[in-house]
């Protein structure tokens, strides 16, 4: 959608047209690798064991990937959480690292020629932003 | 497999954002990594294998019973799914035998437990060791517990308490004890006598014989004591019973009066109570030691089913002094209540959580009874069950799980104890050996 109403854009704006056609793209770049890594992920976080106060809260850990797109599971930290405790967070980050692997062992669908853009990666796991907060 | 929730548009602006900055296709040196928010997830039970513990010495039988309790505990939470032996390609025969990560992610097994028993005389060991299978590493420390032979159950609960707690966070409750009321006999002539039971139905014993009614065991902070009532006397009055010697005693016995309903205080010296004289009745304190009795409530409506919070500051009890039964909030030692239930129907039976967020009540309307909890100010109310009869939450030592009662519809209608998640889900039978009732859980054994 964001595409779609970039081009309808251009075309309404005769002048800068060229800089619409420029931007463009990057914008759909960016809605391209990220956007199916992060459906890619999801698919393996689990979040049923998660206690109430880790679904509450946000924890973002950091991770790199080897040319193949896969995790390298020694490359896991933790580098930060919001709205939980420190063994909340740490339940948390446990359950965000096993999904990043799991679902990375044939490794992810990244553009090979982007590697320096995604072999670190921050990914912050955060269930409240839905504003569901979990399974309630 | 659900999807609990959707991506929402400031993480796509935050990834957009970190991107256009990086049109050139190359990271910066000493940029920042880009950061991706993920907020979608899925509710789905998480696989696990648990290999049938090995025996280290005469536990054979032991070892594969423990192992199968502990994955029933695990299982029967609903957040876990066990993956059949048959499936497994590792074989487990030695517990310090190197895993063999990459066959347990091949059937996707997402956590892997081990252990070995060993026994020697009157004595056993249960050892395990929990492993993130995908992570390819172990999730915290191994643990062992030593007991007796006959306490086999009670060990296999807590291995599983310390994987449930290691995983969720929470603390468990499947090393805990229900007490309940053991009904038999038709309908119109039901005996009933007290009975406690590990909280899956395993191991039932019975507290009292069938000579005379009994009614709503409560089991003290400590779990050493149950307080209930009676109707040996002919009217209803409450006793106080020690589980190990089965002692009882009557409290609070006043001529002319009848007393029901009671609840222990968080520190266990105090009991709380409906007392009715006069047909009106009103809350009480009785301090266990000193005998001494004092009024909380003076209202000329029913005031009942009063429960405490955790710290013991406050008292939520049901009363129809609006017209309906409703639930509402004093403190501890009396005073002004706020009525805090407010929907459709009436409300009853309120018992606070050991966590001290929540309220779980029996809820009845339009004709059917619900299970329901809400937070202590009333608010996000949520009903967990619905039926021709459910009734009398209590709580699992954690605060995740209440148990009750449902009642079948008819002649030959039966009363059953459930359980079932706070969020709604895994509504589960406890199997007892007949008709049950009134169950109240234990906190979690020493």
């Amino acid at each position: 959608m964001r595409m779609g109403h970039a081009m309808t854009l251009a075309a309404l704006l005769p002048v800068p047209m060229a800089v619409a056609q420029v931007s463009a793209p990057a914008v759909a770049e960016s809605e391209t690798w990220p956007a199916r890594l992060r459906p890619a992920i999801s698919r393996c976080w689990n979040v049923a064991g998660l206690s109430p106060e880790a679904r509450a809260g946000s924890v973002t850990l950091s991770v790199r990937f080897d040319e193949a797109a896969r995790p390298l599971p020694d490359s896991f930290r933790r580098v930060g959480y919001e709205r939980m405790s420190e063994p909340a967070a740490q339940e948390a980050y446990e359950a965000a690292r096993r999904a990043v692997i799991r679902c990375g062992t044939q490794g992810y669908d990244l553009p090979p020629e982007k590697h320096a853009l995604w072999k670190e990666l921050h990914l912050t796991f955060d269930p409240g932003a839905a504003g569901e907060g979990g399974m309630r | 497999m659900t999807q609990f929730s959707r991506l929402t548009r400031s993480a796509a602006l935050l990834c957009t954002l970190a991107l256009a900055s990086l049109a050139g296709g190359l990271a910066p040196a000493g940029a920042e990594p880009l950061r991706i928010v993920i907020d979608q997830g899925v509710i789905e039970p998480m696989p696990f294998a648990i290999p049938a513990f090995t025996d280290e010495g005469g536990a054979k039988d032991l070892a594969a019973k423990i192992s199968a309790v502990v994955a029933a505990d695990l299982a029967g939470t609903g957040l876990f799914r066990e993956i059949p032996a048959d499936a497994h390609i590792s074989r487990v025969t030695s517990f310090d035998a190197p895993i063999a990560y990459a066959d347990w992610q091949a059937i996707n097994a997402q956590a892997l437990i081990t252990g070995a028993v060993q026994a020697s005389g009157d004595r056993i060991v249960v050892k395990f060791r929990l492993f993130d299978v995908f992570s390819g590493q172990p999730l915290g420390e191994g643990l062992q517990f030593a007991g007796t032979p006959g306490s086999w159950r009670r060990m296999a609960h807590k291995v599983a308490d310390a994987v449930y707690s290691r995983i969720t966070g929470e603390g468990g409750y499947f090393d805990s004890r229900v007490v309940y009321v053991s009904e038999s006999g038709p309908k119109n002539q039901r005996q009933k006598r007290l009975a406690v039971m590990d909280y899956d139905g395993a191991n039932v014993q019975y507290l009292t014989d069938s000579s005379s009614i009994v009614l709503a065991p409560r089991f003290s902070p400590s779990g050493d004591r149950i307080l209930y009532t009676s109707y040996a006397s002919g009217f209803p009055n409450i006793y106080l019973m020690d589980v190990g010697s089965l002692a009882t005693q009557q409290l609070a016995q006043q001529d002319g009066t009848m007393t029901f309903a009671p609840r222990f205080s968080p520190d266990g010296g105090t009991v709380v109570f409906s007392l009715e004289r006069g047909g009106n009745s009103d809350l009480y304190a009785l301090n266990i030691s000193s005998g001494r009795l004092s009024q909380l409530t003076n209202a000329p409506s029913i005031e009942t089913a009063p429960s405490f919070s955790p710290d013991g500051s406050q008292i939520v009890f049901e009363s129809d002094r609006s017209g309906t039964q409703q639930i509402y909030v004093m403190p501890a030692g009396g005073g002004e209540a706020r009525r805090i239930s407010g929907g459709k129907g009436r409300y009853g039976t309120p018992v606070w959580s050991p966590r001290g967020d929540m309220i779980a009540f029996t809820k009845q309307n339009e004709g059917r009874f619900h299970i329901g909890v809400m937070r202590t100010d009333g608010s996000e109310e949520r009903l967990l069950t619905a039926s021709f009869l459910d009734e009398g939450p209590t709580w699992a030592p954690n605060g995740r799980v209440v148990m009750f009662t449902r009642e079948s519809a008819g002649a030959g209608g039966q009363a059953q104890l459930f359980s079932v998640d706070i969020s709604g889900r895994n509504l589960r039978q406890i199997p007892t050996e007949g008709p049950a009732s009134d169950p109240a859980w234990s906190p979690l054994l020493p």
